[in-house]
């Protein structure tokens, strides 16, 4: 289980602004959808959990720690108890399915017997272990996607960011990911996923953030949003 | 927990099904770092060739020293003593008036005028003498002057040296320390500039895989991965492709000694290129190995870094 805290953060590029004050608390085992328009700010917020950027103004907590107080290996620690999918689903394309699956295993150390076990499980559950040795260039784009998803849930994180996760899908492949990610949610993963889609905001329901131009102009538990 | 033979294991694996997996990425680099290797090996080995005949005629260089007849020995060999404990010299070789004698009388055994003429001279026209091997050419000078200095050379206040050959050669010497410099400060300066050329092009061609993989390599930090676990394998493949790359420039290296051996014998002597090779197999398969895994691993790393996020 896991939280994650803003409190006032910013993020400038040169004259631009990324983020704008954001303020607000993501508690353990919730399922919020970012909602805004490209450039509202959803995807720096993700790079800023991620410790891939710093903020320039404000902190962000992760369970009450403070992400820029971590050393380069509590960031480490930190990247492993996320799972992250992206858009462009961001696959080790040199590597098979079941081994951009496995290398997550093996960063955290895991040894070969779990490797075998599980690997095979999860794609299971995303139902790809036919395609288990294929490559993603053999992939369709949300076979790639749903890889993307067992790579970010094999280790079981406490926390998992989709950024835009079904961007590139079609309506049925949508559906199923959106399914897999509620079922993740439900064995107690915290998920934050960035959607512009009104149909998956309205398919998940629940709490919505809606974001404009850096800032957080909505922020409502029963679903309602402004796009 | 991962144990340190495991973390091996994968990163060989990695290593290698990284290589296999881009055949035509892996036969570029290897050919690319081959040829480069080839250069480094054949300038070598002609740098280090030139270099062995510049010592082989440093060796033919001596100076000789004659002493006046009926020098009393103990004052030659005295004189040779304080020679010998020169940092300059090398070696002094004593040939004694009899010995000379002896030298010519053998040298000349088939030439019986020669032999019937210093049957005629009442006493041995020979005179004792030390040739004199200085440990570099430029020191014949300062040996010279040694030999010049009265304190050491009088006896009684008479001149116990008749003549120095080296004021007669000192123009040969002079010239020939001065092309022997020469000719070896540019064989170690080419063998150096091609070394950092071939260095030059190999770091540019696995920093141009390693772009290829940035993405990979962004997606592994994100996941998690440390940076060790991350560059391990590149710095491992780039290892490989040198080794591999050595070993074929090692191959090639024999049959082009042996079609170039006829021209470079022209300007080494009798010495054959293609014999050198096989002699000093050893070193420059040291040296090319070492060479190829170190730039081929420094590469991939200072290659990979870049792309590393701290």
């Amino acid at each position: 289980m896991s939280s994650i805290r803003f409190e006032g953060v910013s993020k400038f590029y040169e004259k631009n602004i990324a983020l704008d004050g954001v303020t607000t608390n993501i508690p353990n085992g919730s399922f919020v959808t970012l909602v805004g328009h490209s450039g509202s700010g959803k995807s720096t917020l993700f790079k800023i959990i991620l410790g891939e950027e710093s903020p320039d103004e404000g902190i962000i907590y992760r369970d009450e720690k403070p992400l820029h107080v971590m050393a380069s290996e509590e960031l480490l620690t930190h990247r492993r108890r996320t799972g992250v999918v992206f858009q462009d689903f961001r696959l080790l394309n040199s590597k098979t399915v079941y081994e951009n699956i496995a290398f997550a295993m093996e960063v955290l150390g895991f040894d070969d017997e779990h490797i075998y076990s599980d690997v095979p499980y999860v794609l299971g559950l995303v139902d790809l272990k036919k395609k288990m040795w294929s490559f993603p260039h053999q992939l369709s784009g949300g076979e790639k996607q749903r890889v993307a998803i067992a790579r970010a849930i094999v280790n079981q994180p406490e926390l998992l960011l989709a950024d835009e996760p079904t961007g590139n899908l079609d309506p049925l492949n949508t559906y199923e990911v959106i399914n897999i990610l509620k079922q993740i949610n439900k064995l107690g993963t915290t998920i934050i996923l960035a959607t512009h889609d009104r149909e998956v905001v309205e398919s998940i329901g629940g709490r919505v953030i809606t974001m404009n131009s850096g800032q957080m102009v909505m922020d409502d538990a029963k679903g309602k949003y402004i796009l | 927990m991962k144990s340190f033979s495991l973390l091996l294991r994968r990163i060989l694996q990695t290593s290698i099904s990284n290589i296999v997996r881009a055949p035509f990425v892996s036969f570029s680099v290897v050919l690319v770092m081959t040829v480069t290797l080839f250069i480094v090996g054949f300038s070598f080995l002609l740098g280090n060739m030139a270099q062995d005949v510049v010592d082989t005629l440093q060796t033919k260089v001596d100076t000789t020293v004659y002493f006046v007849k009926k020098t009393p020995e103990t004052q030659i060999l005295e004189l040779k003593k304080k020679l010998e404990g020169l940092s300059v010299v090398k070696e002094v070789e004593y040939i004694s008036q009899n010995q000379a004698l002896a030298d010519f009388q053998k040298r000349h055994s088939d030439d019986l005028d020669s032999i019937r003429g210093l049957e005629i001279l009442p006493d041995n026209p020979f005179s004792a003498r030390f040739s004199i091997k200085a440990k570099d050419t430029k020191d014949y000078e300062e040996i010279a002057q040694f030999l010049n200095n009265e304190d050491i050379t009088s006896a009684n206040k008479t001149t116990i040296i008749d003549k120095i050959d080296y004021y007669q050669n000192k123009e040969v010497i002079n010239r020939l320390t001065s092309a022997i410099s020469t000719t070896s400060i540019f064989a170690k300066l080419v063998v150096a500039l091609l070394i950092l050329i071939s260095c030059i092009i190999v770091f540019n061609i696995i920093r141009l895989i390693i772009y290829l993989s940035r993405d990979e390599i962004s997606v592994m930090n994100l996941i998690g991965a440390e940076n060790f676990y991350i560059e391990a394998p590149f710095v491992v493949s780039g290892g490989i492709y040198g080794a591999v790359s050595s070993i074929a420039a090692l191959i090639f290296l024999y049959p082009i000694s042996v079609w170039l051996a006829p021209v470079v014998g022209r300007f080494f002597g009798n010495e054959s290129f293609s014999a050198y090779y096989i002699s000093n197999f050893l070193v420059i398969m040291v040296v090319l190995i070492v060479l190829g895994v170190c730039i081929g691993a420094v590469s991939s790393w200072a290659s990979t870094r870049r792309y590393l996020k701290s």
